[in-house]
């Protein structure tokens, strides 16, 4: 069971992807936070996929495995995979 | 694991993928070029979905930098293919990134308008220093040019004057002693003067008789003619052309690899001008040459070589002690275009 502490931890990661998620795709963060797809985003391919991996690496001073990639297509995935990959929680 | 190395138990939906996407080569093709079932270090990586549909691909050609601290393992990364939608987003990313992995150096040359999108993006860098080279032969080449560029009624006269004028010059010789020797495959002589010639070209990639003999004689499709290049005769270099048809019909020749003795500048331009006439007597159109060093730009000008377009190296995570792209000795052996 999630303390509120680890609850407050995981809202901030989450707030922090969509920041950076909002930066590269140039949205405003309520819209973000709402949720993300590449169907749901314009302009989401593969090119701006590669921004949006190297923003999250930078921000969060990690590095994704190459299996991971494609997988950061909604805000639950990048939180589980930073945290997995990065220790973000 | 959704990406698999390419190797002999990789499913035909993987063949069918390249047939695809990069285009209809044949099994033999690929099995060649990525040495499958041939053991050793993997040479090329795609991405299977959970349904088993193959969503992307990439491939390497290993090779070595040879140069001072060397060498380095090095790989240039080709067919770099995803399929196009949501499918593929992120796809080409995780590929690229289990090449680094894999590689050593991992370069590539030129790109598609994508793959040059995208490299910046993941931090990669370019060397803008190498360079197509062309000189005509025929007047058939001429007059396709002049009929871009001319008034209409100008073409045929300047194609016929100039295939009279490149017919005088392509006879001539200076006479400095390069000689070709046609091979099927490169004797044990020669790696004895890629051994010595090696430091006085390095930075270069590796050019010994088991790398040639791979990638020209047991090329699948053939078509590679292979010379020693004697001074004296003693095997001083060697001499790789090929011939194409080009997509306007016309006979394209390469200089597809020179290697030689590098104090003798004159003995290079006369090696230049040698691979000119032997494509020319094979029915060249015209000669395309990479060069990327400068005694080899002054030899290409020497035998009326213009300079084309920058064929640019793309490259990531050199080691620091590694020499910078600048200074190597690139050909067509050394990137894809040459097997395409």
């Amino acid at each position: 069971m999630r303390s509120k502490r680890d609850e407050e931890h995981g809202q901030n990661v989450r707030e922090r992807i969509v920041k950076v998620f909002a930066e590269v795709f140039g949205i405003p963060a309520a819209v973000v936070a709402a949720g993300v797809a590449p169907d749901k985003v314009k302009g989401w391919d593969s090119a701006k996929h590669v921004e949006l991996v190297v923003a999250l690496e930078e921000h969060f001073g990690c590095w994704f495995e190459p299996e991971d990639v494609p997988e950061l297509v909604s805000l639950e995935r990048m939180e589980e995979i930073l945290a997995a990959r990065c220790g973000a929680n | 694991m959704p990406i698999e190395v390419f190797d002999a138990a990789a499913p035909e939906a993987v063949y069918d993928f390249l047939g695809e996407r990069i285009g209809a080569r044949g099994r033999a093709h690929w099995d060649w070029k990525y040495r499958v079932g041939r053991g050793g270090a993997p040479n090329a990586f795609y991405w299977r979905g959970d349904d088993g549909a193959v969503l992307g691909f990439i491939g390497m050609m290993r090779t070595l930098l040879h140069g001072p601290g060397g060498p380095w393992p090095a790989a240039w990364f080709v067919d770099w293919q995803v399929v196009p939608g949501e499918r593929g987003v992120g796809v080409g990313v995780g590929l690229l990134r289990k090449a680094e992995a894999a590689a050593g150096i991992l370069l590539t040359l030129q790109g598609s308008a994508d793959t040059r999108r995208v490299l910046p993006l993941l931090g990669w860098k370019e060397s803008p220093r190498a360079a197509t080279w062309l000189r005509p032969l025929s007047g058939r080449f001429v007059a396709g040019w002049a009929r871009k560029r001319l008034p209409g009624w100008l073409g045929a006269p300047v194609g016929v004057a100039a295939g009279a004028a490149l017919a005088l010059l392509a006879g001539r010789q200076s006479g400095h002693g390069a000689v070709a020797r046609d091979v099927e495959r490169l004797p044990p002589e020669h790696d004895e003067m890629w051994q010595r010639r090696c430091g006085e070209l390095a930075p270069l990639m590796t050019r010994d008789r088991a790398y040639v003999d791979w990638f020209c004689s047991d090329y699948p499709g053939g078509g590679y003619r292979i010379a020693l290049l004697d001074s004296g005769g003693v095997a001083a270099g060697h001499l790789i052309t090929r011939t194409d048809r080009d997509s306007a019909g016309l006979l394209r020749g390469r200089i597809v690899d020179l290697v030689w003795p590098r104090a003798h500048e004159q003995w290079l331009a006369d090696a230049v001008g040698l691979a000119c006439r032997r494509l020319k007597a094979e029915g060249a159109d015209y000669v395309q040459c990479l060069s990327s060093r400068p005694e080899l730009d002054a030899a290409l000008e020497r035998q009326r070589f213009r300079r084309r377009a920058p064929v640019p190296v793309w490259y990531h995570r050199l080691p620091a002690e590694a020499p910078r792209p600048d200074a190597w000795l690139i050909s067509l052996l050394d990137c894809d275009r040459a097997y395409r």
